[in-house]
């Protein structure tokens, strides 16, 4: 019942729309892409990742279709709309900010 | 551009609700299987595969509901499962639910009629283009001055004179037939907007009474005489015994609501002599201001003319003649005297709503403690306390739009029954209707006190904590405390609402109670009165006319039973008679001083007789009096009384401010409320007929046979005296005086139903109260039984919870009571909001209900067996 924290919250929707940037995908395939891209660092809980999908979908950021996946099953794929990808370079900017300031303030004390 | 992405998804979730829980399924299971065959991949059994992906995964219903959270459409999913389960749960106490539907349609209902005939008689604007820069004088004028304010005005761009409401008759085609008429001037129809159907309007050349005499006829009177024939126009009737040109017909209802007549007439402003046009006849006077100019612009251009009219009068009149005259916007003018009674009765209205609400919020109430346990068993498996609310709010809200359905058919029954009850003078009564804009009230007033009611009992059940229920199944003790204290403070509304209607019936009955003993002056009783309005073809000249009153007199007082029969040229209670400016001797008008004025009436000898009207002194008219060239008059009490205390008055002399000669006094008679019961009576003086000749008279017969048996015998000795004059306004004049109690009489009736239903539903609200609170202290009550406390001190526990309820009622509803009546003093006649009288039977009224509402819990508190309560609790 309880939510991830709004810092994670907001993290876990900036490494969807990073994933997205590349290509679309399946809900699956974006969880597994990020375990892959951090080297097995950041699990996604499987089943927030959906909460995510459908609250970034509504706020216009990305959209589905319907596809066939790798094996000829019926997928919902979701891609970058262009709100999105102006959005991934807003959340950018501000996380390399945001992570440089903590990192300052890690290193230094 | 995104919003729209946004609502097209919302509208899509929305519409497509079962294709997005399929799909919304289909990518949860779509997941799992992606996730199954990657650990096969990685050399999982497919069983235990299965089992750590779910795990991982979570619960699908969790992940379905967080996604239909995140995509915004839950709240309508869950609206109609908490409408359905609402449903379901109304089910099993189907009364409550009847009774609580019913008592809202009873309070949005008579809301929603209330607020249509508030909207059609203050609100809604008139119907005449630009109506809002339309004015009324609040004095009326001679038709004389009408030119001269037309020549004067700098900041009137039109103006007109109206005389709404006379009578003249139709010539007689097959029966004499009274008609109702109005005078206009000829400005008047294009200041209104007014076109007419067929043929002209009046011209300023049909108004100086040169040129042939003209009518205009209303649609209606078109129709029912002249089967709404074309050819009308140019054709002639006679009215009041002149031929007169049909030069057009007006469309239905034209002058909505400033007049009604059959009939309209121009009114005649040049070519009479002095008296008729400056003396005798009075019009409203209405005017259309310039742009950029206000009522009190045009307040200011009217006083400033004052001088200028009085100047022009035949004779002199007083200085400060026309100083105070006022423009008031015609709508405010129409409605002025009603607009307090309808807030009155509006505010009655409100409460009843109010209390029908609080009533099924303390039912709503109710239920939700009954329904805890469920509730608690829902926060168990995990339904947040804010869901929790919001179930509860969609619930209330449900029941209350089935209130508001129904209400709207309540509506319709109670629009009829208003306006039925309410007085027919009511200006636009007739129009209000069950439109839109009643529809939109209904509504208005189903989700404001649905939202606001609803939320107590929501705002109750996300505040208490409900997991203990659970724990210690106890049965509703832990959150009893704090639901009482919300239910009794809905109690207490009711009781005050109460308080404050019974109080206003009470005032209002005391008033009319006083004013049917107030003694109107005269004694109605065994009296027949009609109008009789000959025209020229029984009044050519004075001479005849008076031949046709003593040919109707002489048949009439041959008639057996007959005691007394008189003439005069008013009914008592009935319009009144007119005032005039006259000169008294010995009373000189200092310059600058208003003109002496006094009601006259012209009277017969045998009228007093026959109304039983006393003569204190001198005596009355004589026959000779109407021919005898030594003018007499009659006064009453009040005017001795101010002009001659103490004086003997009979030999003082009087005259109108227009004739050099006096006329003298001789015989004192008593007064005569003609104004109303609840006005004192005017001046008054008595002319003896003969001495002035009004042409229509009213008649007044004393006889002690049935009245509709003198009232037929009166027709038919007018008409053999007769055939051509009509008879009209027959009745016992026993009808006028009910007729003067009429409007606080219905002003009372509505009230005091109003203040019934409040009252019995603030009775049923206390025994709610009463009754809940005492089964839930069943234990307490128990306890103190057991040791040793009498059923007698129980009984007075619960009795002392009534009072007590009652006392906060009074000491809330009491200051709004006086608050009321202050607002509504000129409605009351003989007491005030303070009356120690009217508040004694006010908490007499309020202590009986609240001992009745009382007596069965209390009863029932005395009978708990001490053993079981305990036992049980």
């Amino acid at each position: 019942m309880s939510r991830p924290p709004d810092m994670l919250q907001g993290m876990l929707d900036l490494l969807i729309l990073r994933v997205l940037q590349l290509e679309s995908m399946h809900g699956w395939a974006i969880g597994h892409r990020i375990r892959q891209l951090s080297d097995e660092v950041l699990q996604v809980q499987q089943g927030s990742l959906y909460p995510a999908l459908h609250k970034l979908e509504e706020q216009g950021w990305i959209t589905s279709t319907w596809g066939e996946s790798e094996n000829r099953r019926r997928a919902k794929y979701y891609a970058l709309t262009r709100a999105g990808r102006r959005r991934v370079a807003e959340e950018t900017a501000q996380w390399e900010r945001l992570s440089a300031a903590i990192a300052l303030v890690v290193r230094t004390t | 551009m995104r919003l729209l992405t946004r609502l097209r998804y919302r509208l899509r979730a929305l519409l497509g609700g079962a294709r997005a829980e399929q799909d919304l399924a289909d990518e949860i299971a779509f997941h799992l299987e992606a996730q199954v065959a990657a650990y096969v991949e990685q050399g999982l059994d497919s069983a235990e595969a299965r089992t750590r992906a779910r795990r991982e995964f979570g619960s699908p219903d969790v992940v379905a509901e967080q996604c239909r959270d995140a995509r915004g459409v839950r709240l309508w999913g869950d609206a109609l499962r908490d409408v359905r389960a609402g449903w379901r749960a109304a089910l099993r106490a189907p009364g409550t639910m009847v009774a609580a539907v019913l008592t809202l349609a009873l309070g949005i209902g008579s809301a929603t009629a209330m607020f249509t005939v508030i909207d059609a008689v203050l609100l809604r604007p008139l119907p005449f283009p630009a109506a809002d820069r339309l004015v009324r004088a609040d004095q009326v004028v001679a038709p004389g001055a009408l030119d001269v304010i037309a020549a004067n005005t700098t900041v009137l761009a039109e103006v007109g004179i109206l005389q709404p409401e006379i009578e003249v008759n139709l010539g007689a085609i097959a029966e004499p037939q009274r008609l109702r008429a109005s005078r206009i001037s000829a400005g008047v129809l294009p200041m209104l907007g007014i076109a007419p159907r067929l043929g002209r309007s009046f011209t300023p050349d049909d108004m100086d009474g040169r040129s042939a005499p003209v009518v205009l006829l209303a649609h209606g009177l078109w129709q029912r005489r002249f089967a709404g024939r074309d050819d009308i126009v140019g054709q002639s009737v006679r009215i009041d015994g002149t031929t007169r040109e049909v030069v057009g017909v007006l469309p239905a209802g034209a002058l909505g609501p400033l007049a009604d007549p059959d009939v309209v007439l121009p009114a005649t402003t040049r070519g009479l002599p002095p008296p008729e046009l400056w003396g005798s006849s009075y019009y409203q006077f209405l005017a259309r201001v310039r742009d950029g100019g206000g009522v009190q612009a045009a307040t200011g251009d009217l006083r400033r003319m004052a001088p200028i009219i009085r100047d022009s009068y035949p004779w002199r009149m007083p200085d400060v003649f026309g100083a105070e005259i006022a423009a008031l916007p015609l709508l405010e003018s129409l409605v002025g005297d009603v607009r307090q009674r309808l807030l009155l009765l509006g505010l009655a209205v409100g409460l009843l709503l109010l209390t029908a609400c609080a009533n099924v919020a303390t039912l709503v109430l109710a239920r939700a403690v009954v329904r805890e346990r469920e509730f608690a068993l829902r926060a168990a498996i995990g339904a947040s306390s804010r869901r929790l609310a919001r179930q509860l709010l969609t619930e209330t809200l449900a029941l209350w739009m089935c209130g508001g359905l129904l209400g709207w058919g309540v509506a319709h029954v109670a629009l009829t029954a208003l306006q039925a009850w309410l007085p027919p003078d009511m200006p636009r009564l007739a129009a209000p209707s069950l439109d839109v804009r009643a529809w939109l009230g209904c509504l208005g007033f189903t989700l404001l006190t649905g939202l606001v009611f609803g939320l107590l009992p929501a705002w109750r059940i996300a505040r208490i904590d409900l997991l203990p229920f659970l724990k210690t199944n106890d049965g509703g003790v832990a959150t009893t405390a704090g639901r009482q204290v919300v239910v009794k403070a809905l109690v207490v509304a009711q009781l005050a609402s109460a308080v404050v209607l019974v109080s206003g019936s009470v005032l209002l009955s005391r008033s009319l109670w006083n004013l049917a003993r107030v003694s109107p002056g005269f004694d109605a009783g065994d009296v027949v009165s009609a109008l009789l309005t000959p025209d020229r073809a029984a009044c050519a000249d004075d001479a005849a006319c008076a031949t046709f009153y003593a040919n109707v007199r002489d048949r009439l007082a041959g008639l057996p039973q007959v005691s007394a029969v008189g003439f005069a040229s008013a009914a008592p209670l009935d319009a009144g008679p007119l005032a005039f400016a006259i000169d008294i001797e010995g009373h000189p008008v200092a310059p600058g001083a208003p003109a002496h004025t006094a009601s006259r009436l012209v009277t017969t000898p045998g009228y007093l007789d026959a109304v039983d009207q006393p003569v204190l002194r001198g005596r009355d008219f004589v026959e000779a009096d109407a021919s005898s060239g030594d003018l007499v008059v009659l006064v009453n009490e009040a005017f001795v009384r101010r002009y001659w205390p103490g004086q003997d008055p009979i030999g003082k002399r009087i005259r109108y401010v227009w004739q050099p000669t006096w006329r003298r006094v001789v015989g004192v008679v008593g007064d005569v409320r003609h104004a109303g019961l609840a006005a004192d009576a005017p001046l008054a003086f008595h002319v003896p007929y003969g001495q002035d000749v009004p042409r229509d008279l009213t008649v007044f017969v004393e006889s002690s046979a049935p009245w509709l048996q003198v009232g037929r015998e009166l027709r038919q000795v007018v008409r053999a005296t007769h055939p051509d004059v009509p008879v009209s306004k027959l009745g016992p004049l026993r009808g006028l005086v009910d007729a003067s109690l009429a409007g606080t009489s219905a002003l009372l009736s509505l009230l005091s139903a109003f203040g019934g239903v409040v009252l019995l539903l603030g009775a049923i609200g206390t025994y709610g109260v009463l009754a809940s609170s005492v089964s839930t202290r069943r234990r307490e009550i128990g306890i103190r039984l057991a040791l040793g406390a009498s059923p007698r001190s129980v009984r007075q526990l619960v009795l002392r919870d009534a009072f007590r309820l009652c006392a906060a009622a009074f000491a809330l509803g009491l200051p709004a009571a006086w608050w009321t009546a202050r607002q509504a003093e000129h409605l009351l006649f003989g007491t005030s909001g303070r009356d120690l009288t009217a508040q004694l039977a006010v908490l007499v009224v309020m202590t009986a209900v609240a001992l009745l509402a009382a007596g069965l819990p209390a009863l029932r508190a005395a009978r708990v067996d001490p053993l079981r309560a305990v036992r049980d609790a």
